[in-house]
Parts: C-alpha cells; structure tokens; sequence
C-alpha cells in the first residue's frame, strides 16, 4: 500500500487537540508524558527538570460541544481537569472556545520535607488548529486563575491566591497512524508567576518566567 | 511525519528550552545624584533610636502600603513596608538643623526600582531629636522617581518599632540573598556582608568549600556555572582548583572575586554589627580548616567589644560525625539541620530544622528548655513569614528576603 492509499484509510477523527467537534457520543483516549523545564531562579538545579505522564479522555457532546478528562502525575504533583468547550468552526480550520477547571495535589514526605499542598486552577482557553490531511496543526492559549494551600502535619501553614499565574501558547502536531489512532507531538510555552509543578518552591519573585514543556502522546 | 514540520517543531523545543536559560542575577541599584547630602555632617548618634519606628505613609504613592519600618544600620537608614515587600537604603546627614536622606528604593519581588529623598526638617521633629529628645511628633517628607516620573509623599510617626521578649536573629541567606534575588551584589560576597544589614538582617548565613590547596572561601553550588560566575570556560568544582587560580580566573556575576572565609569574617567584625554568623560546610574536611577561624574572629569581636557568634553548620551526618570525632563543641559552637538526637550528640546550642517540616510547636518548646535556639530556613514568602513569627517560637529565620522579616517582625 503506498503512502497515499495509506492515508485513505485514515478515519477522520483521529486527532484529539484539533478542536473540530467530535461525533456525538464518540470518543478519544490519549496517554502519553510530558517534560518541563522549570527555571533555575525557582527551583533547584537538580529538581529543575519535572516528567509527567498523562492520560486524557475526550468526549463528543451534542451540539458541538466537548469534554475532556485529564490526568497527569509524576507522584509528587498531581493533576486532575476537566475541560468543557464548543467547537465554534468546524471545517478544514476549526476553533473552539472553552475553559479546564483542575484540581492538583502535592506531597512530598522526606526527612526534612513534610509538605502536602493542593490548589485549583480555573483556565480560559482558545484552541484553533487546521487540517493538513496528513497531520492537524492544532494552536491553543490558556491563561491560568488559582490558588494554593499549603500544610505540614496536618497544620495549614499558607493560601496564596494565584491570578493570572500562567499564560500559556501549546503548539500540538497529530499524524493519524492508522484508523483513529494517531501520535501526538507538543511544544507548550508556558510564562508563569506559578506552575504547578514547582508547587514545592515557594517562590517570592513575582516574575513571570518561562517554563518550556514538550510531550508526546498516542491517541487510541 | 512531514520532515519540515519535524524540524520546526524540534527548532522550537530548542528555542524553547534556550530561553529557560535566561537567568536573573544581581542588579545595579540607581546611584543617587541629588546632592542634598553636599556638605552634610554625619547624624548625631543620638537621634537615631530615638527616630527608628513605624511611620504611616500618605501622598501620591500607593505602592508602598500604609506603612513602613523605619531602622538604623549605622549611617545608613533602611525602610521596610508590607506592600511590594518594598524596602529603602539611605545615605544620611544633618545640614542647617534638617536631616537629609538620599538613596534607592526596590520592590524586593521585582525589578523595579528607583531614587529616593527623604527631609526631616528642624521644625518637623530634627530639632529636638538632636539634642536627644523625643519630640511629640516626627513628620518626614520625601519624593520618590521611578523611570517616568516622581511622587511626592509624607511618612508620619505613629509607634515604635515592636520590642519582643527575646533575641531574634534575621538571618541573610547566603550573606544576605541569592543572585536571582536582584540585590546590588553577588551571593556569598563580600559586599553582600554590610548590604545584609542594611536590608534588615542582624545575621548572616554562608556556605564554606574548601579549594584543592585547603583554603576555605565562600561559594554555594556544587560545580561552577555561569549561574555564580561570569567565566564560561571554568567548569567542574572549587576543590578542582588552587585558590590562587580561582582568584587569577573566576570573578562572581557582579565582578568581584571568591572571597576567602577569613575575608568575610574580617568585614564582618570590622564593618558590621551582625551579631551571628552560621557557616554552611560544603563537602568534607571542611570543619578542620575553618575551626581555628571561628575561634580567631569571635575572639577579635570579643576584643573590639562585640558579641559575635560563629557557627559551624552541621548540615548531614557526614559533617556531623566529623564534628563529633573532632570533639571541639566546648569552644567550637555549631547549628544542627538534623534532628534533635543529633543536636544533644554535638552538642550544639543550635538547632535549624527546614521550615518545610512544619511548626514545630512542641519539638520547639523543648529544645528551648534545654538552652538549644531554633533558626527555622530559608523562609522568603511573606505569608509563610507572618505565620512562623505569629508562634513567637523560633529563635530565628533564615531569609531570603531580611527586608520582608524586618517588617514583619518589627512592625507587629
């Protein structure tokens, strides 16, 4: 089979960040991992690398609208979202306009750590992507509201509120595979006051700073 | 998959990764030009406790919050306020029966910055306060630019600074803040030293590495990087070289040298108050080489009249336990980061457990009963300050960020 009967075959919902809207009812499922530079001015050289491994769930509703589970750990940070949005253009290019509400979890339990810490974190998002046929460009903007709670032993040490912590640009390639199932490329740009993942830190700078991430996934 | 997109996409990765690697380290602070302080005289002695206090701010600037900490460090005059967590450093003199302030003003969580006048004129409360005596109000008027323009404002005295029932220690992280810090001068410096008390520290903590030649000096990470020095070419670690070769090759971010242990020590008696020094050892065999300068520089504090504490940090078991088989503690004083069994071992008469262990409330209690002080490290954030001083337990932080302690501490 050459390339192009190849591509033929390849069922056009094969992708998963592409925001054009599902069939109803239809579904998605991505798992894959991810890895993020976290800046040097707020966390430890050796800790300044952050692996995540992710699984997401994407659901076609009626009337073009979408949602998606998401969950993602490397142990000591762990994240759970779900995401609404509506495909407002579904052709070759397709937009759609929705928002995460997550909650993440921390914990770290060593001889001189003992921290647990949660927050919540409620993400407007923009996703527009286009159809090359042989792969989906997909471009989404985020921006991140939120806030932390900090304990030891049980004891709440701290509330930092977390506004507009995060502006984020994710640029997803997806090359079909075969039937639905397609690989996933991603390079997210994150430029942050506070990323999740470095929850342990503590940061005073109010810089924002840039927190690079670059994953890859299989949808099956 | 198309091989451009391939390409761009790994470009970008790079691109990506590269621009992480942008870092932020010591930042100049505006050189004042205003001239006020022309032929001025130095500030009597005894105005300055009587002036130190917590005056409420008013006039066009908001960015500093309702109020602000005013306190001495010899010549100089340091200002703490909650907001920003905004901090002032100022030269001072007395003119004409006015006093005159001049310096900078920071925002310690950013980079914004600028210069500062202060005046307090004779009739405002300079009149009686040179002839030692507190006047019924004091009322300081300043102007404060930023890079655009500048704001007029009014700082009144409202009380004096809180006095509490023990000694506590605001202790400088690496003399006072880290390069990502944006201080006017690089981490484990010597002109890091007096700058930690002008930011609001009364202590200094420092890490101590031994060259290959067994010369102590003051550096903090593991290997050489850009992120403390400006050599690109200097790689592996300090104990990799002789110290004549780091001081022939190496300059830290802001131009100076890698200062030596007794260089610091020398400054710190020579030109500060602090009033506690706490050496982080880094590597082995480190404690040998620096005891007989601990007991050489507390004894010339002693000396020149100062109390002066120098401490030997036992940061993991290894320095622990060679502290121990050294059996020095009767007249070599150490901090412990380990937890209590290790300090009753050592016999330290100072215990520094991680802020990230929680409060510690009862564990505390009992060091303090068996005569150990507590340094809880390294608090920066300002809610997690107000909360370890609200159990008016410790016995000291080490910050970061002194200016945010100061206010906290002396305002509440």
């Amino acid at each position: 089979m050459n390339s192009i009967d190849a591509q033929d075959t390849i069922e056009r919902e094969a992708y998963f960040v592409y925001p054009k809207a599902f069939k109803k009812w239809h579904g998605a499922f991505l798992a894959g991992a991810s890895i993020t530079r976290l800046p040097t001015e707020v966390v430890e050289e050796e800790i300044s690398t952050s692996p995540v491994l992710t699984a997401e769930y994407r659901l076609g509703l009626p009337k073009k609208w979408n949602l998606c589970l998401k969950l993602s750990s490397n142990y000591i940070s762990n994240l759970g979202a779900l995401h609404v949005s509506r495909s407002l253009i579904n052709k070759k290019f397709a937009l759609a306009l929705g928002g995460n509400a997550s909650m993440w979890f921390g914990h770290l339990e060593l001889q001189a750590i003992k921290l647990k810490s949660y927050g919540v974190i409620l993400s407007p998002q923009l996703t527009f992507g286009y159809d090359f046929r042989k792969y989906f460009l997909s471009v989404a903007a985020e921006v991140n509201y939120g806030f932390m709670r900090t304990f030891s032993n049980e004891e709440e040490l701290a509330t930092f509120k977390q506004n507009q912590s995060l502006f984020a640009i994710k640029i997803a390639i997806e090359q079909p595979l075969w039937k639905t199932h397609s690989f996933l490329l991603f390079s997210k740009l994150n430029y942050a006051q506070f990323y999740y993942q470095s929850w342990l830190s503590y940061s005073t700078l109010s810089d924002y700073l840039l927190y690079p991430e670059f994953g890859f996934a299989f949808i099956i | 998959m198309n091989i451009k997109v391939n390409r761009i996409l790994f470009g970008l990765f790079i691109i990506l990764l590269h621009s992480c690697q942008k870092k932020i380290g010591p930042e100049d602070v505006p050189v004042t030009s205003l001239s006020l302080l022309d032929s001025a005289t130095a500030v009597s002695e005894k105005v300055k406790p009587l002036m130190e206090g917590v005056y409420s701010i008013r006039g066009d600037i908001s960015n500093f919050g309702q109020d602000m900490v005013l306190k001495w460090n010899g010549a100089s005059l340091s200002g703490f306020s909650s907001k920003n967590s905004s901090y002032i450093v100022l030269k001072s003199g007395e003119k004409n029966g006015n006093l005159y302030f001049e310096g900078y003003w920071r925002y310690a969580e950013s980079q914004q910055t600028g210069l500062i006048s202060l005046t307090l004129e004779k009739d405002n409360g300079a009149s009686d306060l040179m002839i030692g005596k507190k006047p019924a109000s004091i009322k300081i008027k300043g102007t404060l630019w930023d890079s655009k323009t500048y704001f007029n404002f009014e700082m009144n005295y409202i009380r004096p600074l809180s006095v509490h029932s023990k000694a506590f220690y605001i202790i400088g992280h690496r003399c006072g803040g880290r390069n990502s810090d944006r201080l006017p001068a690089s981490e484990n410096s010597l002109k890091m030293i007096p700058l930690s008390e002008q930011l609001g520290a009364n202590a200094i903590e420092t890490d101590v590495q031994l060259t290959k030649d067994g010369v102590p000096v003051l550096f903090h990470d593991d290997y050489l990087s850009t992120r403390l020095i400006n050599e690109t070419y200097m790689i592996g670690q300090i104990r990799d070289y002789t110290f004549a070769q780091l001081r022939a090759l190496c300059t830290l971010k802001d131009g100076q040298k890698i200062p030596t242990l007794e260089e610091a020590l020398e400054v710190v008696v020579d030109k500060t108050n602090l009033k506690l020094v706490w050496l982080d050892i880094k590597g082995t065999d480190v404690i040998k080489a620096l005891a007989p300068l601990q007991t050489k520089y507390m004894n010339r504090a002693l000396i020149t009249g100062k109390k002066l504490d120098i401490l030997i940090g036992l940061p993991d078991e290894t320095n622990f336990n060679e502290y121990v088989g050294l059996n020095i503690s009767q007249n070599h004083p150490a901090i412990c980061e380990l937890n209590e069994d290790f300090v009753r071992s050592a016999q330290a008469g100072f215990w520094a457990p991680r802020w990230s262990l929680g409060l510690l409330t009862d564990r505390v209690k009992q060091m303090q009963k068996e005569g150990v002080k507590t340094f809880i490290w390294t608090l920066d954030n300002t809610q997690l300050v107000k909360r370890y001083l609200a159990t008016d337990e410790f016995d000291g932080f080490c910050t970061n960020y002194p200016s945010i302690v100061a206010y906290e501490y002396y305002s509440n």
